[in-house]
């Protein structure tokens, strides 16, 4: 029972409320042309990481537990915390859910229902990210389709109102009429959700340098200001609670 | 975001106080050698102090300034500093340093040259308070002195830290006058065998209302006067206006939330002008003293809020107009700035227990946010019960920058005073002065004696107690580095040696206060300050309600990691014999710099939440705390510890060779009780957790700083963030904690082009100065400081 490890950030402020600590896990079915954290994208043991026992991490994430306070808390992201070994994922969020910590888990959605399922009783909100409601571009840029993503997403949302949808803008990707297919998406699968929007940034080509890797894409800019309030407004329109950034 | 702005007459007078050059002003020092000439040998001591402040008074230069509403100044006018020759008789060369050194310079006039050579030297050259300190405190403690293993406040300044209570709202001084008359009436001269004493003291002290009185009823005149000659109506009815205030205060209680300001700003003059105390003097809970009038003149319709702000700017400006006495030296090198160090306290709790925060709080933190002065220093008190909009305001002002406010936990500093000895109703009037000093504001003299270098301490721990610096023989000789067998062994040599230095302070301190309470009492002071009158002592003399001596602990990072790196590679991995480690230090990691890259690197650091070095902090901090606290001190009170520097961080560093955390000879060590500079590497929450392993409420005050970029900090998350960060920190009970929000890159800018950033201002320590007057050592260490990233 093992999952490995890349970074635990303290004093994380921009995914979910308050102060968080958000935990990194090592590997994603995805692989996004655009990701900032594409170290975590290879399941292999490489470059730095770390090995914990589910009660050392559950211990490791909870010492900044007294600036939590009512809405922080603790993260899980990565790469994709539910393509993880699933035992060990369970355990350590039982013993987290010990603690009393609020816990968020940032997801692709990419991974079987049966892993939502059985972390359910602990997540207290889900961070569920969508990058293209067209399915043929969600391949090309992702290398995985969309269906299952889509589908888990319906049901998700049916059992628990702690849905918050994250959207990167990726700027010549899907910030024009493939941001409209998403919104529509959206309101069939999980309607009024909190949406954040969150623009492409730079900052990930350090690290795809770092790894010695490069994207099947790079041609993605970063949207405006004035374009990313356009596309707020349209969410806002269509009946969501949308904001710039996490 | 909200954006508070300033009258014309306020930006008017803040550009005035911004742009005059500060300088010298011999006319106080020629007033009280005149008086001294007038009264010495036919009165008594506390009498004929209280006669000079008295002349003073009568003949010191008036000033009102153009617009200016709350009126006057120490000087002649805005950024006169006068001398204090009793305590210091600076001579020739050290005027022509003053005039012309690069920072915290001091313009002096050609004339005065031959002034104090003809008139004040042949006076007091022998007889100023430095030259009977250092002709009475011991030889050892004269070689620690020079060779920078502590600092000494009271060379230069008087005994100070002590804050203004809600008395001289609720008296005026004819009310003073009459309580020192009620109690020279019940001296008993058969029981009281000190009643004659009492009796000269009580003397002193009318004679000192009367030259509070003399000034306000010269300044009544001035301001008549000035209205006159006044071609504006508008003015000539606010001169008019000031006249009549002064005819109120400072003789009578004020009236209104105008006189009350002006009242204060009377006695501020009169504390300052008295003697030079440490840190000034300070109004303590401002808010609270002034909401009275706030409501009363508000509810009578000759009072609204823009003026009311207005009021406060004015005072704000008044703070600003007056530099720290001219300091030279080693004093200089510890407090090297023009900020005197008034801070002023808003919000916390009321006496009763009940939330503090009243709208005055916010008008004044709407003026600070405006004015962004360096003078007065500035802070919040959070308590449990502060409301969040108030936390979320004061950050809001906190995160433009420049340091301002700082943060204070009400209910630690309750609990600290408490565990001092005051009484609930004390503590809770209580507050921080200076830079984080606890006190029981209005009832309690708070001397700090000065820092205490404990990285150097650690150097000649391994040195058989030898100073290679100075090339003495300074410590106990409990043997060198290499001949401690194991690690119980180092650090009970370094706890030894902290105490056989401590020691050596305390007793240099016990004879420099006996000193002061007989030769320097200070009558005015004695005044306002709470039981004074009914003991019929003096302020210096231990007259006080409470009397307490503080010494101040300097590097606790610095000496953590040291003491970490080598219990690590030395004790734990054997990675390195001591007696190399040794000559690697000694070398000053000259052509090693491979090990330095490594205690830089590998050893555990303070700052980053892992017990292996806080445990050490702890363990040094609790043998600092308790050899020295509750050693009884001169004037009946007892020693205890603060954790705060100053600039002293970078004069202690200069003084040290380098040292096993990887810091070079002669670089800072940390300040206050922040990590060192750049060894906090886990984020602002790490560096919080670690600093609270200290124990707090044993002190009399810690200074924490933590340094932002600004996207860290920005918008709505952002603030919601550093509120979580100060309630957190705040529920382990630290003491206090001040943001700097400016990022590496522009303070690089502005070091190399200080033209284009003479406005830029940044949190020192426990206060803020102008980047372009700070030295190039301070300037680095600030740049060096770990920014918190997200």
């Amino acid at each position: 029972m093992s999952v490995l490890i890349t970074n635990i950030q303290r004093y994380a402020i921009h995914n979910g409320g308050g102060i968080r600590t958000t935990v990194f896990f090592k590997g994603c079915p995805l692989a996004c042309s655009w990701c900032h954290n594409p170290e975590t994208q290879s399941f292999k043991a490489e470059g730095e990481v770390f090995n914990y026992t589910p009660r050392q991490l559950a211990k490791l994430v909870m010492r900044d537990q007294i600036f939590f306070g009512e809405q922080g808390g603790v993260t899980l992201s990565g790469g994709e915390p539910l393509a993880q070994d699933m035992g060990y994922m369970t355990e350590f969020l039982r013993i987290l859910k010990q603690s009393g910590a609020h816990i968020a888990c940032d997801t692709c959605g990419d991974v079987p229902w049966d892993n939502f399922a059985a972390v359910l009783p602990y997540v207290d909100l889900f961070l569920y990210d969508i990058k293209a409601a067209t399915e043929e571009l969600h391949v090309e840029y992702t290398g995985r389709s969309n269906v299952r993503i889509i589908d888990n997403l319906g049901k998700l949302a049916q059992h628990t109102a702690q849905v918050w949808l994250r959207i990167p803008v990726i700027g010549g990707y899907n910030d024009g009429e493939e941001m409209t297919a998403i919104i529509d998406l959206a309101k069939k699968a999980a309607p009024g959700r909190k949406i954040s929007l969150l623009p492409y940034h730079t900052m990930g080509k350090d690290k795809w340098d770092k790894i010695d890797k490069s994207p099947r894409h790079v041609d993605f800019y970063t949207p405006g200001t004035e374009a990313m309030a356009k596309i707020a407004m349209d969410w806002k329109r269509a009946g969501f609670e949308a904001e710039i950034g996490g | 975001m909200t954006q508070i702005t300033m009258s014309p007459r306020v930006e008017a007078l803040r550009t005035q106080s911004e742009s005059t050059i500060p300088r010298l002003s011999l006319e106080r020092a020629l007033l009280v050698t005149q008086a001294y000439e007038e009264y010495e040998g036919q009165v008594s001591l506390p009498e004929l102090r209280a006669y000079a402040l008295l002349n003073v008074m009568k003949h010191k230069e008036l000033c009102i300034n153009p617009g200016e509403l709350i009126v006057g100044e120490k000087g002649d006018g805005p950024q006169t500093a006068p001398t204090f020759p009793e305590l210091i008789c600076h001579s020739i060369e050290d005027m022509r340093v003053m005039d012309v050194r690069e920072l915290i310079s001091f313009k002096v006039d050609a004339g005065d040259f031959a002034v104090q050579e003809e008139r004040i030297q042949p006076f007091w050259e022998k007889r100023c308070m430095r030259k009977k300190i250092m002709e009475a405190v011991s030889p050892e403690w004269k070689d620690c002195y020079a060779a920078g293993l502590f600092t000494e406040f009271l060379e230069q300044r008087g005994p100070g830290h002590t804050v203004g209570s809600e008395i001289i709202y609720q008296n005026g001084f004819l009310d003073f006058k009459k309580r020192i008359a009620d109690a020279m009436a019940v001296l008993d001269y058969a029981a009281d065998l000190d009643a004659q004493a009492k009796m000269e003291q009580l003397r002193a002290m009318d004679i000192a209302c009367d030259a509070i009185i003399t000034l306000g009823e010269r300044y009544a005149a001035y301001a008549h006067k000035m209205a006159d000659a006044e071609k504006d109506p508008v003015r000539a009815a606010e001169l008019r206006q000031i006249a009549e205030n002064c005819t109120v205060v400072p003789a009578h209680r004020p009236q209104t939330y105008w006189q009350a300001i002006q009242m204060y700003w009377f006695v501020h003059i009169c504390v300052t002008t008295e003697l030079n105390p440490w840190d000034a003097y300070s109004p303590g809970r401002l808010d609270q003293h002034l909401l009275p009038f706030y409501e009363k003149d508000t509810d009578d319709g000759i009072l609204d809020d823009p003026k009311a702000l207005e009021l406060l700017q004015c005072l704000w400006v008044k703070f600003n107009n007056q530099p720290a006495p001219p300091k030279v030296g080693v004093t200089l090198k510890e407090s090297s700035t023009y900020t005197d160090f008034a801070n002023i306290n808003t919000g916390g709790i009321k006496p009763d227990g009940s939330d503090g925060v009243n709208p005055v709080s916010f008008l004044i933190l709407d003026c600070m946010d405006s004015m962004r002065l360096l003078q007065p220093s500035s802070n919040v008190q959070i308590s449990k019960k502060t409301p969040p909009h108030f936390v979320k305001r004061a950050l809001e002002v906190s995160r433009k920058g420049w340091g301002q406010p700082a943060f204070y936990n009400t209910d630690a500093i309750v609990q600290e005073l408490l565990n001092a000895g005051k009484t609930i109703d004390d503590a809770r009037r209580g507050g921080a002065s200076g830079c984080v000093e606890t006190g029981a504001f209005g009832s309690e003299a708070y001397i700090l004696t000065g820092y205490f270098n404990l990285p150097k301490i650690l150097e000649l721990t391994f040195n058989n107690g030898f100073d290679k610096v100075s090339g003495k023989q300074l410590g106990l000789k409990l043997g060198y580095a290499k001949d401690f067998a194991d690690w119980p062994q180092l650090m009970a040599a370094y706890k030894k040696q902290i105490a056989h230095f401590a020691d050596i302070k305390i007793k240099g301190s016990n004879v420099i206060e006996s000193l002061y309470a007989r030769y320097m009492p200070v009558p005015f002071l004695s005044v306002v300050t709470h039981d004074c009158i009914t003991n019929g002592m003096d302020y210096n003399a231990g007259g006080a309600r409470y009397n307490t001596s503080y010494i101040q602990g300097v590097g606790i990072g610095t000496v953590s990691d040291s003491l970490a790196a080598i219990k690590h590679l030395v004790f734990d991995k054997k990675d390195i014999a001591m007696e190399e480690l040794m000559a690697v230090l000694d070398a000053d990691f000259e052509g090693r710099e491979d090990l330095r890259e490594e205690l830089l690197n590998e050893p555990p650091k303070y700052g980053n939440d892992d017990d292996y070095a806080d445990d050490l902090m702890y363990e040094v901090f609790l043998a600092f705390h308790d050899y020295v606290t509750d050693r009884p001190n001169a004037r009946g009170g007892t020693y205890r510890i603060n954790m705060l520097p100053t600039t002293c961080h970078v004069y202690f560093g200069e003084v040290c060779g380098a040292s096993a955390n990887g810091r070079r000879a002669g670089k800072p060590v940390s300040e206050g009780i922040s990590p060192t500079q750049g060894a906090d590497i886990n984020g602002p929450t790490a560096a919080m957790l670690s600093a609270a392993k200290m124990d707090h409420l044993r002190t009399g005050g810690t200074l924490l700083n933590l340094k932002f970029t600004p996207p860290t900090v920005a918008g709505e998350k952002g603030l919601d963030a550093m509120a979580g960060l100060v309630r957190a920190y705040f529920a382990m009970d630290g003491h206090h904690v001040q943001f700097n929000v400016v990022d590496r890159a522009t303070l690089i800018a502005a070091q190399q082009n200080p033209e284009e950033y003479k406005d830029l201002i940044v949190r020192v320590a426990g206060y803020s100065d102008h980047f372009r007057n700070l030295s190039k050592a301070l300037q680095d260490e600030i740049i060096d400081r770990t920014e918190q990233p997200v």
